[in-house]
């Protein structure tokens, strides 16, 4: 068959296994791409103060008479009502605080004032609650009215847009949902969480602003409190890449040479490996991991000139390694011990070469190739256990917006919890499923390309699938 | 008789095994400050009593005859801590073995959310926890076969056929999303399909009392561990007395032993979700295992032979090959099992399930209180048994199966 054939023949054969590979690489020219970008990864300050930087606020005191408030602009409106203390009576208002949407059309919002409680014990009874109804008309006036009795009490209004800007990428300034475009680059943000930001890829104008994947917070209700999922997640990838990695490839070695100097030796060494392998087997990986971090941040004590401030990667590959291993010595050894019966190692022993030799020329190169297929799968694994790591509140990264896959995903995860926990609105919570949707995919498709590439080492590697 | 050998055997040397796991255990309970190593075996004392195990003074550290702190250097004597590390790792030895794995404080986030296991051991604390982890695990373990060995046989007879790329394209798919996030994802897709998202903000959405269909797929019974208000679930209290049901401590046997179908039904439908959850991560890894060895068995002479002789294909694979290719599988399946016991923390805690990941889980939380190290400790020392008994179990159904390994 000529050449083409072949090759025509090899593409079509491994086609999965060769898209994991293409995958792959492309993860590592974005990582070597993303050294070359000074992104900032940690939480963005805000640069620009503008003008609605200072809450308005205006309020209104004894309601027997409308008084006319100053013309509001449109825009999002955060109210709240302070309770009032009254002839030692408390009077509180339900609901006591929320938001209402100037835009024009007359908007009506209900306040019940509860029935006064007592402040101290021994004052008098408690009364009837009092109830009002505030309207805020077109523009102008602020009418309250309805009131049962003179009581003072106060409501002040405020009106703050968050301003949220983006250093080294341009001025880019948000303003409340619903109000006026303020200039040109600015995002629009939900007034509850200004720390949300939807993603801003135009696909129709082939723009993209500087958070074309969203934003990622741990604080939604903190302005300036996040960063891009775009940056986090191109940042990301060197750092997993290199985690993955070096606990992959040291792990690899390790188990390397205690199988193979357990398979080919056999007798007591046989035993005595294999019963250490068994001992580091038995550890639950994410455990370990959680009990060497554990310990080691629990006191003030050095152990080998690290203390708590500074060890955590360290610790992190450390504590990985110490149960990883054992599963590729397993691995070498099964294979060693098939080895050793072949032909060639009894011919090798018989034209004199020495342990040594056998073991360096003929066996280990014969029976390495589940440690590369067993490579491939766990360098997928290693940032899903890291993100379990994130997600069980170990904070074993410098910073809480460390840009890394898997704390990517897990900071997602929990802010998605706490969203749940928090929405109280019947509608017109965002559920930001940009920061679950884009890691997610991002972590979905490095898995599936190594394990596309596993999967076509071994159908061109395994000599028991040859045909 | 070679079978009784061998499995004498491998108890034998289960010893030196869980041995050089409890020593290792110990390297690294060692490097804890004696204090919090005296708070993990007795329990934190009450805060009017910390001079017990946090004197200021020159009793702080010390052990010696300077020390004027009878209580300090009575629990040091006690415990064996101011002897030399042979002596103290001899003495955790025994007492790890006996069963005597140190006391749960109250200073910590468990201590704080399960306010009746202060005080208890880390024994009984764990004992009352691991039925629901065990009742997860047996479901999850029941899933994953029921889907992965058909599926794998498919598989590995349509070798690179569309049945088989989409079996592998799917199986990945569970084993490259992470648990959290599939578990989170799971959660809510449940609530909006069944519940069409009508309960979705509910204003305690974690807790069974009411009827929020978010309550329905996660929460255990009987004893709820809604964060901050432990108390009845709204079952009965003959089945809920305290954190165990009665007889046996399993939910579901106990359900169906007192006679209340309808609550086994019920433990049983909180834990399906989670089981699905864990099981959609393990299928991928049983799935490569179980085509490569049906691979592997159906190259081999005797199916040749079977074939040639007339025996029609589905017999073939199911008999002659299937049958031999169960050797992998079940040591895939032992090593499975190891796998999913340490992932167990973050499911349980997005179902709020009672089991001892959750435990794990909240002792190592620092939001309220200290970590607790005895029961971070004995969950270890647990996990690792649980390990290395399910890895006999599956070598000693490996023997049974294959002759080879009993003779050789």
């Amino acid at each position: 068959m000529d050449a083409y054939k072949r090759t025509w023949f090899f593409l079509r054969r491994n086609t999965l296994a060769l898209f994991g590979l293409g995958v792959l690489i492309f993860f590592v020219f974005v990582a070597i791409y993303a050294t070359t970008q000074p992104l900032p990864y940690y939480s963005m300050n805000s640069y620009c103060a503008t003008n609605n930087s200072n809450p308005t606020t205006f309020t209104s005191q004894n309601t027997t008479n409308s008084v006319p408030a100053p013309g509001l602009p449109n825009g999002t409106y955060s109210w709240k009502v302070l309770p009032v203390t009254e002839s030692g009576l408390r009077y509180a208002a339900t609901p006591s605080s929320g938001t209402i949407h100037v835009d024009g059309t007359r908007v009506v919002v209900s306040i019940v004032f509860g029935a006064g409680v007592p402040s101290s014990p021994s004052a008098a009874s408690p009364s009837s609650g009092l109830s009002a109804d505030i309207k805020a008309s077109y523009g102008v006036t602020f009418v309250e009215a309805d009131l049962p009795f003179e009581t003072p009490w106060t409501i002040s209004m405020n009106y703050t847009s968050p301003n949220l800007c983006i250093s080294q990428v341009g001025t880019v300034c948000t303003y409340p949902a619903g109000s006026a475009v303020p200039g040109p680059g600015c995002y629009e943000t939900p007034f509850e969480n200004p720390s949300d930001i939807a993603p801003t890829l135009n696909l129709a104008k082939f723009s993209a602003g500087p958070l074309p994947l969203g934003s990622l917070t741990l604080n939604p209700t903190v302005s300036n409190n996040f960063f891009s999922v775009y940056a986090g997640l191109l940042r990301g990838s060197d750092w997993s890449l290199l985690l993955a990695t070096s606990i992959v490839v040291s792990g690899a070695m390790i188990g390397l040479v205690v199988g193979a100097i357990s398979g080919f030796f056999g007798g007591v060494v046989d035993e005595t490996l294999m019963r250490l392998v068994d001992i580091f087997l038995s550890i639950p990986q994410i455990l370990f991991v959680i009990v060497v971090i554990a310990v080691i941040t629990q006191g003030n004590h050095t152990f080998l000139g690290l203390d708590a401030n500074n060890t955590h990667i360290f610790l992190l590959i450390v504590g990985f390694l110490v149960t990883w291993w054992p599963f590729y010595a397993r691995v070498v050894r099964g294979q060693v011990l098939v080895v050793r019966e072949q032909k060639y190692v009894e011919a090798a022993r018989a034209a004199g070469a020495g342990k040594g030799r056998i073991i360096r020329r003929h066996i280990i190169p014969n029976s390495i190739y589940p440690v590369f297929i067993q490579m491939s799968l766990d360098v997928g694994t290693i940032p899903l256990l890291i993100g379990v790591l994130v997600y069980l509140g170990f904070n074993i990264f410098p910073s809480s917006y460390f840009p890394e896959w898997g704390a990517i995903s897990a900071n997602s995860v929990l802010e998605l919890q706490l969203f749940l926990d928090t929405c109280t609105q019947a509608t017109g919570c965002i559920v930001p499923w940009w920061q679950i949707l884009f890691p997610g995919l991002v972590l979905f498709f490095f898995a599936i390309s190594v394990n596309f590439l596993s999967d076509g080492l071994r159908d061109a590697l395994d000599p028991r699938l040859r045909r | 008789m070679r079978m009784w050998i061998y499995i004498l055997r491998r108890l034998i040397l289960l010893i030196p095994v869980v041995m050089g796991v409890m020593t290792i255990t110990f390297v690294l309970i060692s490097a804890l400050p004696i204090p919090t190593r005296l708070a993990s075996l007795y329990g934190s004392p009450p805060l009017r009593d910390a001079r017990i195990y946090y004197p200021t003074g020159p009793c702080a550290t010390d052990s010696s005859k300077n020390c004027t702190n009878p209580a300090y250097a009575h629990y040091l004597d006690k415990s064996g801590l101011n002897q030399p590390i042979p002596y103290q790792w001899a003495l955790y030895i025994y007492n790890s073995f006996t069963l005597n794995w140190g006391t749960v404080g109250n200073g910590s986030t468990a201590g704080y959310y399960f306010a009746s296991a202060q005080g208890q051991s880390v024994i009984t604390v764990l004992g009352w926890f691991l039925p629901y982890t065990l009742e997860l695990a047996a479901l999850s373990l029941a899933i994953i076969l029921a889907i992965a060995l058909p599926l794998g046989n498919l598989a590995a007879v349509n070798r690179n056929r569309p049945i088989d790329q989409s079996a592998r394209v799917l199986s990945f798919s569970g084993y490259a999303l992470p648990g959290f996030l599939l578990s989170s994802l799971a959660l809510m897709g449940a609530v909006i399909v069944v519940g069409s998202g009508t309960h979705f903000f509910a204003s305690s959405p974690w807790c069974s009392v009411g009827e929020t269909t978010w309550s329905e797929f996660s929460g255990s019974w009987p004893a709820q561990n809604c964060y901050g208000v432990i108390g009845n679930s709204g079952y009965p209290l003959w089945l809920t007395g305290g954190y165990i049901s009665h007889p046996t401590g399993f939910p579901t046997i106990d359900a169906i032993a007192n006679g209340a179908y309808w609550l086994a039904l019920d433990s049983v439908v909180r834990l399906i979700i989670p089981a699905l959850v864990i099981a959609f991560g393990s299928i991928a890894i049983l799935l490569r295992f179980v085509r490569n060895s049906m691979l592997e068995v159906m190259n081999l002479d005797f199916v040749r032979t079977a074939r040639a002789e007339g025996v029609p294909e589905h017999t073939v694979i199911k008999r002659h090959a299937g049958r031999n290719s169960l050797n992998v599988t079940i040591t895939v399946l032992g090593l499975t099992f190891a796998g999913f016991i340490g992932g167990f923390p973050v499911i349980e805690d997005v179902f709020h399930l009672n089991g001892v990941g959750l435990l794990l889980a909240l002792s190592v939380e620092t939001a309220h209180g200290g970590i607790d190290f005895g029961l971070v400790f004995g969950a270890t020392l647990l996990f690792t048994l649980i390990v290395v008994v399910a890895n006999i179990i599956v070598d000693v159904l490996y023997a049974y199966l294959d002759p080879r390994v009993r003779l050789g």
